[in-house]
């Protein structure tokens, strides 16, 4: 069975970027979690693109808390009708959101 | 001796002549007993071969249901060609209809090849079974064939039944069979069987299918008359072995068409006369106590007349005297006269200033102390105080001084003079004493002598009367006993009238117990003593330990009887170490405590009547066996659609009638979220008519799931019922309803018109869609018709038998049955059911078997329902499923979807993590029901955990607020058995994004 999100990973203008796509659940939130955060330096800026995200729900929440903590400086992709939109303003999570990766490199690596 | 007058010449052959005509008169009534017997042995025999005949005939017709039932799914068009993908598919859909065929039903083609099984067993496909006899019988002679086959190691017997199917153009393409396990049909057999008795099948291989041993099969044995019974083809056969190799039998049998096997019913040949044997004895001892006592009533008349005779020879006052005291003794009946007169006519003998006689009263035993009994004359004061023992003297004689103090110790007896006179007798010996004025003169010692000569044949005859009066008072009592409990019927019914037949009069306390099946008792019947009827107090338990016998409920603690003190006797029914039932009589305290005798009267009367207790007669046994047919045939009386459907039904029998009727119902869930709801009354009663009602029920149950819609299953079952042997008139109501809709399709065979209650209570009955009963319906009379259902209304099916009364018009009985529902509309469908029976039956006599059937159309709406293992990987195989099943509606925004994609998801991730610890293979239901009549959507997760006490980290916070924002309702209930979480929302009404 094809795994349920795929991680992908790249530098960006110095930016490290993790693009998930997929669903992200209670059965794969550990394993996308590690992979998001490979090689990332946590004083570093970090762009985290989920607009291709078709599900999330707590869990999903839960690690954005955790990784935001760890990771301060973090930039959130997401398109204004996705799920984890949706989601995000449903619980109130306050992120330094973008719809672009561009936009978000931009942001996180002028600041 | 030359003065002999004529009458004394031929007094001896008088004397004869009367004895003669005594033992003519008795012999001529042993006779017409032992005729009786005879005759009622032959009633049990000829019982017996009805029954079997009734057994056999119900057996073939369960077989012939079946077979019938394949060749209706035989004529299915797929089985015409050699398509073996379309067959595979059609016997994977039939599986979960056919129950009865356990084992599956496969299609074999025509070299003899499985090539497709309903039971998914790739096993099974592609064996070569062209060696079976039934296949080779079904494929040249084209015929349908039944074998029993003996399982595979790890299978139980099989009924295997083949139906030839034909191709296109008339040959035969292959062979339907099903597979019916040896204990369905077990089953049926060990419920006809009246109790005591065995029903054995022996197939053409000579296996014996035995109905109390489940599940196997033995050979014939060897021993037993099986060829001779085969070749006979019915009859009895008497004090044989058994087919399974018991001795002493008693059999009838049958052969059964069209099987040709033999069916048997056996019984312990002693069992079966022991009600003939009891009654001849009991009237023998009656004959032959009549016999003695008028022999001796001649006697004494002879001797009575000799003493007449022999005046000349005795003093004329002493012969005064003896003539009548003689003549006293002639008319005395009970032991009380006896004693008061031998001790009056001693105490009248000149010289003689008292008699008291002392002895044990009757009954009593010979350990007893003796008592006084009676006295006369001139008593002394404080006599009666006196122990004396029985034998003082064997002969008459004067006591001496030692003696007399030794019986009077304390010299109350003032006499010098005291004469003993031991009088013997049966029961043991009396002692009379007589105070005298002096010595005795020989005249009058030989008159007190004569006198008690003549006590002792007065006191046998007393006793030989006694005894024939218990004799016809318990030859009374048990035909009072067994007429009145043959005129009830039904075991219970009949139980309560031995315990009221028993009290009062031969005890002042009677309870009948009974063993429940689930190995406890209950109280079934008791009279003069207020036990509740569902507390027993033990008397099973007691019965079975002791047998039959006295008991003293101080050595027998687990009798919890609420009088201690009174004197009881326990008898068991049937066999004494597992009874039927057991008998408890009491007597209170005071009154003569029950004797030996007296159990033997008990055992007796229980005897007689519990044959006519265990065997009612035929009639009532073809009626039971016809109910027992029905009830297995009948559909469930309770059932429930998840929360959308609740339906009850009620069969009621007519009273005191002694058929049983062919009122049927069934309930059957269609696919896509339909329910079946089916009624109907085959016209006639008795056997034939459950018989044809259990067809026809078969039939329907079977087509109801191919059928598109009420109108194609009445078309077919109308073919059926004319195709079939005896269908007879039949009349059906059959409705379909849509769970999701509300959408009620109907068609009415000539039944009485179904009836609709909606939930303000306004009730209308379905007009609609009616035509002429089945086998007369011709084709395009009649047509369906529809209707729509709200939730929370009824649906009440009914047969005639409830609303029918006589001199009463239909509409009038119609318009009763209205009002009855209205009136008594409930939310409980069964609380509703008793309420219109009662409402309809209870102050009239029914004459027509009823059954009521109230569906309650609780919730309409699409329904996802399934449950999956407590596992994170199944998450996304659920939120799949759900939104597939959703997207088929089509007025659903993908923002609702998701939102209840998301709120199904956490509700589940919380079961997982906090129930199952993060995972298990545990069940999860998830149940979504989609009213869009009402607007709204309920989502359930229930699961079976324990949740963990208190894990409030922020993600359960998080997931239980996200549950809360994107539902209107969100309840969380938790008990022992599990959590249960309950979402519920419009749909549509949009949602902000955040609060």
């Amino acid at each position: 069975m094809a795994p349920l999100a795929e991680v992908i990973r790249h530098l960006e203008r110095g930016v490290p970027v993790s693009a998930v796509s997929g669903e992200i659940d209670l059965s794969n939130v550990d394993t996308v979690e590690i992979q998001l955060l490979r090689d990332v330096p946590t004083d570093g800026p970090f762009v985290l693109d989920m607009s291709e995200v078709t599900f999330l729900d707590s869990v999903g929440i839960a690690m954005l808390d955790r990784i935001s903590r760890r990771v301060p400086a973090i930039r959130l992709v997401t398109t204004a009708r996705s799920p984890v939109t949706r989601l995000l303003d449903l619980v109130g999570l306050t992120l330094p959101r973008h719809t672009t990766v561009a936009d978000a490199v931009e942001d996180v690596s002028g600041s | 001796m030359t003065n002999l007058t004529p009458v004394r010449r031929f007094l001896p052959l008088i004397t004869a002549v009367a004895l003669a005509f005594v033992v003519a008169v008795c012999s001529f009534s042993a006779w017409i007993a032992v005729r009786n017997a005879s005759k009622l042995k032959a009633e049990q025999r000829e019982n017996l071969s009805l029954l079997t005949g009734a057994i056999t005939t119900s057996l073939s017709q369960f077989i012939d249901q079946q077979t019938e039932i394949l060749q209706v799914l035989g004529q299915n068009e797929s089985f015409q060609g050699n398509n073996v993908s379309a067959i595979d598919r059609r016997l994977k859909r039939l599986g979960s209809s056919t129950a009865q065929f356990a084992g599956g039903i496969g299609w074999i083609d025509a070299k003899g090849v499985i090539r497709a099984w309903s039971i998914s067993s790739p096993k099974r496909v592609g064996i070569n079974v062209s060696d079976r006899n039934y296949v080779k019988t079904v494929l040249t002679e084209g015929r349908p064939s039944v074998q029993i086959l003996r399982g595979r190691a790890t299978e139980a017997p099989a009924i295997v039944i083949g139906v030839p199917t034909l191709s296109a153009d008339g040959h035969i393409s292959g062979i339907l069979t099903g597979s019916l396990q040896i204990t369905t049909m077990q089953d049926l057999m060990k419920s006809l069987a009246p109790v005591g008795r065995e029903v054995h099948v022996v197939d053409t291989d000579g296996q014996v299918v035995a109905s109390d041993v489940r599940g196997s099969l033995r050979p014939v044995d060897p021993a037993s008359p099986y060829q001779a019974m085969l070749a006979a083809g019915s009859g009895i056969e008497d004090g044989v072995t058994g087919l399974t190799g018991l001795p002493g039998r008693l059999i009838a049998f049958q052969v059964m068409e069209p099987t040709n096997w033999l069916v048997a019913v056996n019984a312990p040949q002693g069992e079966v006369y022991s009600s003939a044997n009891q009654s001849l004895i009991n009237e023998l001892i009656a004959i032959a106590v009549a016999l003695a006592v008028l022999t001796l009533g001649v006697l004494l008349a002879f001797r009575r007349i000799r003493m007449e005779q022999t005046d000349g020879d005795v003093r004329s006052a002493s012969s005064d005297r003896l003539r009548e005291t003689a003549q006293r003794f002639i008319a005395a009946t009970t032991d009380d006269d006896v004693n008061a007169i031998t001790t009056e006519a001693v105490a009248a003998v000149p010289g003689t200033r008292w008699a008291a006689l002392f002895g044990r009263p009757r009954g009593r035993s010979a350990t007893d102390d003796t008592e006084h009994l009676t006295q006369a004359g001139d008593v002394p004061s404080g006599l009666s105080s006196l122990q004396a023992p029985t034998v003082v003297s064997d002969h008459i004689a004067v006591l001496t001084p030692e003696q007399v103090r030794r019986i009077d110790p304390d010299g109350v007896i003032p006499d010098e003079t005291v004469l003993s006179v031991p009088i013997h007798g049966g029961d043991g010996t009396q002692a009379l004493l007589a105070g005298l004025e002096g010595p005795p003169s020989e005249a009058d010692l030989d008159e007190i002598r004569m006198h008690a000569e003549n006590a002792v044949q007065a006191r046998e005859r007393a006793e030989l009367i006694l005894r024939e009066r218990t004799a016809r008072a318990r030859t009374d009592l048990v035909a009072r006993i067994t007429a009145g409990v043959e005129s009830e019927i039904g075991v219970e019914k009949r139980m309560r009238v031995l315990a009221s037949a028993l009290v009062p009069g031969f005890a002042d306390m009677a309870v009948i117990e009974m063993p429940t099946s689930a190995n406890g008792s209950r109280i079934v019947a008791s009279a003069g003593a207020a036990y509740q009827t569902d507390d027993p107090i033990g008397i099973i338990r007691c019965a079975r330990d002791l047998g039959p016998s006295l008991i003293d409920p101080d050595d027998f603690p687990d009798l919890d009887v609420t009088d201690r003190d009174a004197s009881y006797l326990v008898v068991p029914m049937g066999q004494a170490d597992d009874p039927t039932a057991a008998l408890l009589l009491g007597r209170r305290a005071g009154v003569q405590p029950f004797v030996a005798d007296e159990l033997m009267v008990a055992r007796v009367v229980v005897d007689r009547v519990s044959v006519a207790i265990e065997q009612p007669r035929l009639y009532e046994e073809q009626r039971d066996i016809a109910f027992t047919l029905q009830r297995n045939l009948l559909g469930p009386t309770s059932v429930a659609i998840d929360d959308q459907l609740r339906v009850e039904a009620e069969y009621r029998p007519a009273i005191n009638t002694m058929s049983v009727g062919g009122d049927w119902f069934d309930v059957i869930h269609l696919a896509d979220g339909r329910v079946a709801l089916a009624i109907g009354d085959v016209v006639g009663h008795g056997l034939a008519a459950a018989a044809t009602m259990g067809k026809l029920s078969s039939a329907l149950r079977a087509l109801a799931l191919s059928a598109a819609n009420p109108d194609e299953l009445l078309r077919q079952l109308d073919t059926f019922a004319r195709r079939s042997d005896g269908g007879g008139m039949a009349t059906l109501a059959y409705l379909v309803l849509d769970l999701r809709t509300g959408e009620l399709e109907y068609i009415v065979a000539g039944h009485p018109p179904p009836l609709v209650v909606a939930p303000n209570g306004r009730a209308r009955f379905l007009w609609e869609g009616r035509g002429s009963p089945l086998a007369v319906f011709r084709h395009g009379d009649a047509s369906m018709a529809s209707t729509r259902i709200e939730p929370g209304s009824k649906i009440i099916l009914y047969t005639d038998g409830l609303i029918e009364r006589r001199g009463e018009a239909i509409d009038d009985s119609l318009d009763r049955l209205r009002h009855a529902a209205a009136e008594h509309n409930q939310d409980d469908p069964r609380t509703m059911t008793h309420a219109i029976i009662s409402a309809m039956l209870d102050d009239h006599p029914q004459t027509d078997d009823a059954v009521t059937l109230v569906a309650s159309v609780d919730q309409l709406g699409r329904t996802f329902n399934r449950t999956y293992p407590a596992r994170p990987d199944q998450l996304a195989e659920i939120r799949q499923a759900v939104g597939a099943w959703m997207a088929e509606s089509e007025a659903l925004d993908t923002t609702l979807v998701q939102d209840v994609l998301l709120g199904l998801d956490e509700a589940v991730s919380n079961a997982i993590e906090h129930a199952y610890f993060g995972g298990s293979d545990e069940p999860i239901s998830v149940v979504i029901r989609l009213h869009e009549d009402s607007d709204d959507l309920v989502v359930t997760v229930t699961d079976n955990g324990r949740w963990r006490a208190q894990t409030t980290g922020p993600d359960r916070g998080r997931g239980l607020g996200i549950m809360r924002r994107l539902f209107d309702d969100v309840a969380v209930r938790t008990n022992e058995s599990g959590t249960e979480i309950r979402m519920e929302r419009a749909l549509h009404t949009t949602r902000v994004g955040a609060d």
